[in-house]
């Protein structure tokens, strides 16, 4: 991670403010906490941040309204971090342009790896070579590998993987993917949405289920794991 | 019940009834009958059913007793007024019926906001303090390694599903759950839910028996898998460290079925119906639930007309079992596989 990136966090419980701003800046952040959706929105001006990270449950203002508000004029990478109830706002909070959520409880770890992602989205390498674990996929020549093996994909299942390496690590909604694979009015596809990516699944992870590549985002969508 | 408004409906309607009667001469007796319709749809903008019915049956006998010649009887002698007399009749009361039921939507629509909000409410409150705990433990685990933080961490974890299996309890009882249907494997079902239990440091190895594929189920992914997690969950909580837990998928007596069966000591027989009951536990449950996770399963298998069946295995142990009817797999699914 480069120094000095600075986290602008939008929470208003102190709690969480606390243990995120010390657990980030010992990681080597630079961390500014918000308390409400105003004061976020000063500081995303303000402070500059690289990454946002906003609560939903703020005193002030709705979560997705300090989104939109900051969205108007910045692309800042904004994680949402939200309970699991919210199934329907988090996929509307995507579709307004968050970069991707955190349901709460959450570890350390899992925010580190989505921080780590944004930052790789922001700086892309262009390159037609993607490499996560045991798969290699090269999008220009449209070959795919597994532990060194050819692997064969339909052509809806390569189309998925390529919209999944495009977004890697990060999460891929159902609608995005039925738009982008199918067009816009793809309600048929809805029911076979799963099969497919399930298929897909199964030709590039192991059998023994070490290692996981597809993770399925409950209620939201995929997610293609970065794995080294 | 609120007299008050049913002595103001039948006021509204003498009043009426006097200005009608001023206004017979230049009008007939039949617009008057137009004059009484309009006051119950306008009553039915304000009031309830009761007394807009109310209002519209003693309307009608005013409006027959005082104008519809002959005046000062009830009889009423051309076919035409019978004809009109009833219409109003009708017609007033349809329009309290369709006040009734925009009352009841609205209200419907009222107590389903109140209900989300007090869901999410309570959810942000039980949620906020674990997330700080969690939170606090891994980030002091990333700088040293104990075993107390991980105590800590696994404790949240576990606290975190009693709070879901809570939350879902009533989120499915209240009956406002809406199944979002799909395809899918089993065989894909049986992996996510695998997935989401390796964040509970396994003491049981986990064996998935090797079913006919592809088996595919028509139901809501989240769910499923959510019941089947509370099945294994269960089956650890109730089993020695160390034992197997079985996991099958099959297709029977034209019926999906998928089965947990673990290698505890059984279930005494009389014991085995009140398994799925709400905040049932087994005599000598270990803590750390509150008797719900089977009750979920039950209650999320028959969203999807199935049933549920836990029976003693005869080499040892017990199955609880998720049988679903079967459906035609269309053809779409057959092409992708063949």
């Amino acid at each position: 991670m480069s120094p000095n990136r600075r986290i602008l966090i939008i929470e208003d419980e102190i709690s969480i403010l606390t243990f995120l701003r010390v657990s980030l800046e010992s990681a080597g952040y630079s961390v500014k906490g918000a308390p409400t959706g105003k004061d976020g929105i000063r500081e995303a001006v303000g402070f500059r941040p690289d990454a946002i990270i906003l609560d939903l449950g703020l005193p002030d203002m709705d979560g997705m309204d300090v989104l939109k508000k900051i969205r108007e004029w910045s692309k800042v990478p904004v994680i949402v971090l939200t309970v699991k109830e919210e199934m329907e706002t988090k996929v509307s909070l995507l579709d307004a342009g968050a970069d991707d959520y955190l349901t709460k409880p959450f570890s350390l770890s899992e925010l580190t790896a989505r921080l780590r992602v944004m930052e790789r989205h922001q700086y892309p390498k262009e390159s037609p070579l993607f490499k996560s674990g045991p798969i290699e996929v090269d999008l220009a020549s449209r070959s795919v590998k597994s532990f060194g093996q050819e692997v064969r994909l339909t052509s809806t299942e390569f189309d998925i993987l390529k919209l999944f390496i495009k977004h890697a690590g990060k999460v891929v909604t159902h609608r995005q993917i039925l738009k982008e694979i199918w067009g816009p009015n793809s309600v048929e596809h809805t029911q076979y949405l799963r099969v497919y990516v399930g298929h897909l699944r199964k030709k590039l992870e192991p059998k023994d289920d070490s290692i996981k590549l597809i993770l399925t985002e409950a209620g939201v969508g995929y997610r293609l794991m970065l794995l080294d | 019940m609120n007299f008050r408004r049913y002595e103001s409906a039948l006021f509204l309607v003498l009043i009426t009834a006097w200005v009608n009667h001023l206004l017979l001469p230049v009008l007939g007796y039949r617009a008057i009958g137009f004059i009484f319709l309009l006051l119950i749809i306008v009553l039915g903008l304000f009031f309830s059913f009761g007394p807009i019915l109310t209002a519209a049956t003693f309307s009608a006998l005013v409006w027959n007793y005082f104008f519809i010649p002959p005046a000062g009887t009830f009889a009423i002698h051309a076919p035409e007024d019978i004809m009109m007399f009833i219409t109003y009749f009708v017609v007033a009361c349809a329009s309290g019926f369709l006040t009734l039921k925009i009352q009841k939507a609205a209200l419907f629509k009222e107590t389903e906001k109140l209900y989300q909000t007090l869901l999410n409410c309570i959810s942000h409150e039980l949620k906020t303090p674990l997330t700080t705990i969690m939170g606090a433990a891994t980030a002091l685990q990333s700088q040293k390694s104990d075993n107390l933080l991980s105590d800590i961490v696994m404790a949240s974890k576990r606290l975190n599903q009693v709070f879901e299996n809570l939350l879902d309890t009533t989120r499915i009882e209240s009956g406002r759950i809406k199944l979002n249907l799909e395809w899918f494997e089993i065989s894909e079902l049986i992996h996510h839910t695998l997935d989401r239990l390796s964040q509970f440091e396994a003491k049981h190895p986990i064996k998935v028996m090797a079913f006919p594929e592809p088996l595919y189920l028509f139901g809501d992914f989240n769910l499923l898998a959510h019941a089947l997690e509370n099945l294994i969950l269960n089956a650890m909580l109730y089993t020695k460290p160390g034992s197997e837990i079985t996991i099958n998928a099959e297709e029977r007596d034209q019926k999906i079925v998928i089965s947990v069966m673990d290698q505890g000591p059984g279930i005494p027989k009389e014991l085995l119906k009140n398994l799925f009951r709400k905040f049932y536990r087994l005599p000598g449950s270990p803590s750390g639930g509150l008797g719900l996770g089977l009750s979920i399963v039950k209650n999320v298998v028959e969203l999807h007309k199935g049933r549920t069946h836990a029976f003693n295995l005869p080499e040892g142990g017990t199955s609880f079992e998720m049988i679903f009817p079967w459906i035609e797999t269309p053809l779409r699914l057959k092409r992708e596989t063949a």
